[in-house]
């Protein structure tokens, strides 16, 4: 099983993604952060055979791209405040917004529009290059493990 | 109508298995490919445990609607999922219950859970489109 490390000890952004992206699932996935400013962080997802939905089509599956979409929600509250405050997903859609390019990476962005002591409020997108022609949409709620530590 | 595993079912180890009334579940038992932190499943994977028992229940309604054995192309549309509490890092279960089988689109709810059906962690609501 994976190390024990607490994401929120790291001092830094940089830090937390090399964590964020070197543990279980998001680690296993081979999401990549490629950058980050305020309030989003952006991601790349490498095409793997073992990301796709059947052996012959080479398309990478719908749920690995929910789960990036999710992902890549996960700790933008961080590039917003300047400082971790740890908000689980409590609900989150994805739109299927068309078929992936065979054998094609996809990028990703996630984004915290808006968050208070209570709920943090995302939006993400996948895409293949082209912002403007996503694979997929997802936004979502998030909820605060502890509302009594957020700082204005 | 066996679903063939895809190789992210596989990664995941994720599969389906038949409930106590005879209906089609999915079963994710989570490993590392599934971590999220400490007793925890990530929440992505929850999501994939979802689709896949949605997309179960959409095969066993044209099944049972008389749709034969050829197996439609399956394509989720979009996808909402509630999270109402951690997923364990133990063998999940999840059921879709069809809300409207169309001809061109199912709506499907989905329930999972961990030991006790009763005890749900997520539920969701799927839109699955249906080409025959």
């Amino acid at each position: 099983m994976a190390p024990k490390i607490d994401i929120a000890s790291s001092p830094d952004l940089d830090g937390a993604l090399r964590i964020f992206t070197s543990i279980g699932h998001v680690a296993k996935m081979g999401l990549v952060s490629t950058g980050y400013g305020s309030g989003w962080i952006g991601y790349h997802l490498p095409w793997r055979k073992d990301l796709t939905s059947d052996a012959t089509s080479d398309v990478i599956d719908n749920a690995v791209i929910y789960s990036v979409l999710d992902s890549a929600c996960a700790i933008t509250p961080w590039a917003k405040l300047g400082y971790f405050f740890g908000y689980p997903t409590l609900d989150f859609r994805v739109d299927f917004v068309r078929r992936p390019t065979p054998r094609t990476d996809l990028i990703v962005r996630g984004e915290c529009y808006a968050l208070d002591a209570d709920y943090a409020f995302m939006r993400a997108i996948a895409h293949e290059g082209d912002p403007d022609d996503p694979v997929a949409t997802g936004n979502g709620t998030f909820m605060s493990f502890n509302r009594e530590a957020f700082r204005k | 109508m066996s679903m063939s595993p895809s190789p992210y079912a596989a990664f995941l180890n994720l599969r389906e298995d038949v409930n106590a009334d005879g209906r089609r579940i999915a079963v994710l038992d989570p490993g590392e490919t599934c971590y999220a932190r400490e007793g925890v499943m990530h929440g992505g994977a929850t999501g994939a445990l979802l689709e896949y028992a949605a997309r179960l229940a959409v095969l066993d309604a044209l099944r049972e609607k008389g749709n034969g054995d050829k197996p439609p192309s399956l394509a989720t549309v979009s996808m909402t999922v509630d999270y109402l509490r951690p997923g364990p890092m133990s063998p999940n279960r999840a059921l879709g219950r069809i809300v409207k089988l169309g001809q061109r689109v199912a709506h499907v709810s989905v329930d999972a859970w961990n030991a006790d059906p009763a005890k749900l962690f997520a539920t969701g609501k799927i839109t699955i489109g249906i080409q025959l």
